[in-house]
């Protein structure tokens, strides 16, 4: 079965409803097992107990960025396909994206402040992933603002598509400026920089939330398949 | 006990971190479930109205 068998609304209802309880299951399980991992680690030898912030803040921005990487291939596939599909996946994702940013920006607030003496810093990696946050704002507003739909999904679909710029200059900010933020210590050359003890917690953590993205994901996909059924059925009714 | 609550002096930070990740995780389930009821509920009462004519 190829992924655009799944393109047909009627399937993806069928197909995503068999998977769904089991992603919500295995998040529910992972995000447990992280936290119950997180808990128990000794505190770290410079950062003390505020280590622990990491499992939440490192899960949380990466799955910020996953969403956005994924909204813009769900957005660039609307375009040129023209799916009707993809672009309701594209509008899914990105109010929870912008919570997962959100997440981000706060608990690295929490933790700059007892680490670095200061809740934010106009830096290259801080600023970017503020940047993040108006993007996926922006999207959603841009959304809500355009009335047809059509036009409203390939004016998202742009936006979307044009913000990706910024997932390379979040990830690779940390090496181009000089910044207070730590540099690329898990998926680096050479292997992480963390401790065994660290890796798990943060590991299950980000498992976690990704499986809870996914899962929400796929219930706001349905949610709006459900919406424009009845849309259309109103539609019929009234003419 | 105390000692756990204190996070060696960084309570407020890990704590706060914790409570707003919750807070939020909790929201984005509540509010798609929300969501998700409120559409099935529309659609059926749609179809019920078709059938009930």
């Amino acid at each position: 079965m190829s992924i655009f068998e799944l393109a047909n609304p009627k399937r993806f209802m069928q197909v995503s409803a068999v998977f769904l309880p089991w992603i919500a299951a295995a998040a529910a399980v992972t995000l447990a097992a992280g936290l119950v991992l997180g808990f128990a680690v000794p505190p770290d030898y410079q950062q003390g107990t505020t280590v622990r912030i990491m499992f939440l803040h490192v899960p949380a921005a990466w799955t910020a960025m996953m969403a956005y990487g994924l909204m813009a291939v769900a957005s660039a596939i609307g375009l040129i396909n023209r799916h009707p599909l993809a672009d309701v996946a594209a509008k899914a994702a990105a109010p929870l994206g912008a919570v997962f940013t959100a997440l981000g920006l706060v608990t690295g607030s929490l933790w700059g402040k007892p680490m670095w003496g200061a809740w934010w810093v106009w830096d290259g990696r801080l600023t970017s992933f503020l940047l993040l946050l108006f993007l996926y704002l922006g999207y959603i507003a841009l959304g809500g603002a355009i009335e047809d739909e059509n036009r409203s999904a390939r004016a998202c679909a742009i936006l979307a598509i044009v913000g990706a710029v910024n997932l390379p200059i979040i990830e690779f900010s940390v090496d181009w400026w000089t910044t207070l933020h730590q540099g690329e210590s898990i998926l680096r050359k050479g292997g992480p920089l963390i401790a065994p003890v660290f890796l798990w917690p943060l590991f299950l953590m980000a498992l976690g939330y990704t499986l809870l993205f996914f899962a929400l994901w796929l219930v706001r996909i349905r949610t709006e398949i459900v919406n424009r059924r009845a849309r259309t059925l109103t539609m019929a009714r009234a003419t | 006990m105390s000692e756990f609550l204190s996070q060696g002096g960084y309570g407020f930070y890990v704590w706060s971190s914790f409570a707003v990740s919750a807070a939020a995780v909790g929201f984005m389930i509540a509010f798609t479930l929300c969501a998700w009821r409120k559409a099935k509920r529309a659609l059926a009462a749609l179809q019920d109205s078709e059938t009930n004519f």
